[in-house]
């Protein structure tokens, strides 16, 4: 979570128009989504990867470790669709053992889990894009531009804020245990973990409390401030976004 | 005669625990004055400034700002807290945004400011308080004491009347604790009424020009530095020590060490002079 933050406050595309930004990636996720064929999905893989390592500054090693992190949902989810009651032995090409009606692979079965797994993976990179690159103040100011509803845009502020909240607290009861020797062995993990539930709650609680305190000393009323940076639009970042449109369009419609 | 700026009237405030805080504290502060607020952990320095700023609600009492007693309404309370800027005493409550320009700017923008001016006071405020170089960092990747620096711009931006800082030099190295304080006695010239808590008397009798003792939650005793720092007995009650540089002019001026016809000096090197 901090890890994202921090790369889209300090990325090479922070300057970028955040409306280029959002427009960019919307296109690329709905895109991926209507069309849910592999030439698509994987062109949108490929974009979003080049852009990432290419423009944003994102090194390969943090790269790798995105690549690897949808994995741990996709895999469980993706081998649920592959594996089917199988109609007939002979139709499938890998069938589990033991089981009545047999449990197998077939190959339309493999097509639809590729298939979905592909349009995950790109619709997750989609989404990268924008928290690597689009640092949270600015999507409000996307929001607000795009006549979403105040309440709702202060609602996503709040909450991303909580999150931040949260997290810390919880790094840093962690500190504070593992400092004190609480995660030596299996025993004192399990009751260092107890403690940190327990206060992880009363603390995120208080700080949160103290969090109203700070915005409304600085006369906050209902209504995230954004400092318009003044983002200069860009034609070629426009022109960039369209040639994507439209080449995704191409091979959504051909293949 | 005196213009008080706020006059608290014999405020108690309990926490929902059951705690305390505040028994039957009164005390007024003079527009245009600096007053330190001393006191043991836990005497009531927070509470006190958390209730000036509206933001806790005395039980019982009354605090008037500017002449008018304090309301609970909404219109009221922006007003109050537009003229009366307050730095908690820890800065990781009070940071939240996600970059120090963005923190900076967040109470200007709330006041309604147009964009240039808004720029205007957060690049003095980053400039005065030393953190210009800081403004496209994360705020929680900051050092602690940079954290306090950012905290007390992001007030000095809406340039306040009053500023209630709550220990302002605690966490800061030697140089940029003088500097701030510095930086405060500038603004006190300027017409900005300061207000710190401090638990450190040598830093209280170089600044303040009013000196009030709290203890368990009411003032035990309030005067001028000298008044205040040379009444023995008093600072035996409130178990605080005499200011290095008040103890070593007695010492020196009861051995004849010291040349007439100069005022009791506030910092060392008014002492100094004296030799
Ligand atoms: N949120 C709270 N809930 C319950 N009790 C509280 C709360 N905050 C403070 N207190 C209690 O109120 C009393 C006054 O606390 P306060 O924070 O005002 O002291 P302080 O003078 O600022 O101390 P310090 O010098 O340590 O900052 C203390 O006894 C404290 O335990
Ligand atoms: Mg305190």
């Amino acid at each position: 979570m901090n890890l994202f933050d921090r790369y889209a406050n300090t990325g090479a595309l922070k300057a970028v128009h955040p409306g280029e930004k959002v427009c960019f990636a919307a296109a690329c996720l709905l895109l991926a989504l209507f069309f849910s064929s592999n030439h698509v999905s994987v062109a949108v893989f490929l974009i979003m990867s080049a852009v990432l390592l290419g423009r944003a500054g994102v090194p390969f090693r943090l790269y790798g470790k995105l690549v690897l992190m949808p994995f741990f949902f996709l895999i469980p989810g993706c081998l649920a669709v592959a594996l089917v009651t199988l109609p007939a032995a002979g139709t499938a090409f890998f069938v589990l053992p033991f089981f009545s009606p047999a449990v197998g692979i077939t190959a339309q079965s493999l097509a639809l889990a590729v298939t979905i797994l592909l349009r995950s993976l790109a619709a997750v990179f989609c989404l990268y894009f924008l928290a690597l690159t689009t640092p949270f103040n600015d999507l409000a100011w996307v929001m607000r531009k795009a006549r979403t509803p105040e309440a709702v845009v202060e609602l996503a502020a709040l909450t991303y804020r909580f999150i931040f909240v949260l997290a810390d607290t919880g790094a840093r009861i962690y500190t504070a245990q593992a400092s004190r020797l609480g995660f030596t062995s299996a025993g004192n993990a399990f009751k260092s973990l107890g403690g940190l539930a327990a206060g992880l709650y009363l603390w995120a609680y208080h700080r949160s409390r103290l969090l109203t305190f700070a915005l409304e000393a600085r006369c906050y009323h209902g209504r995230f401030p954004v400092l318009d940076n003044g983002f200069a639009p860009s034609a070629g970042n426009r022109l960039a976004i369209a040639g994507t449109v439209v080449l995704l369009t191409v091979m959504g419609l051909v293949f | 005669m005196t213009r008080y700026i706020i006059q608290v009237e014999d405020i108690h405030y309990t926490y929902p625990d059951g705690t305390g805080a505040l028994r039957g504290l009164s005390l007024s502060v003079a527009a245009g004055s600096k007053t330190a607020v001393l006191g043991a952990n836990g005497s009531g320095k927070t509470t006190l400034f958390l209730c000036l700023n509206g933001l806790l609600k005395p039980q019982k009492g009354t605090i008037c700002f500017d002449g008018e007693t304090l309301s609970q309404k909404r219109q009221a309370l922006k007003k109050l807290r537009s003229r009366v800027g307050i730095v908690f005493q820890d800065p990781d409550t009070q940071l939240f945004s996600a970059s120090v320009l963005q923190e900076v700017a967040f109470g200007p923008l709330n006041l309604g400011l147009k964009k240039e001016e808004v720029l205007r006071r957060v690049t003095r405020a980053m400039e005065i308080t030393g953190i210009a170089g800081l403004q496209d960092k994360a705020t929680h990747l900051l050092s602690y004491g940079q954290k306090k620096r950012v905290a007390i711009a992001g007030i000095l931006a809406m340039e306040p009347e009053v500023l209630i800082c709550d220990e302002p030099t605690a966490w800061l190295d030697q140089k940029h604790a003088d500097k701030i304080m510095d930086l405060f006695c500038r603004i006190n010239r300027a017409g900005t009424t300061v207000i710190i808590s401090t638990h450190d008397p040598d830093l209280a009798y170089a600044f303040a020009d009013r000196i009030v003792i709290l203890e368990q939650g009411s003032v035990l005793g309030a005067g001028g530095p000298e008044a205040v720092f040379l009444d023995d007995d008093l600072l035996a009650r409130a178990g605080l020590r005499q200011p290095q540089v008040l103890e070593t002019y007695r010492k020196l001026r009861a051995g004849g060490y010291l040349r007439e016809g100069f005022p009791l000096p506030r910092t060392r090197e008014e002492l100094l002079q004296m030799l």
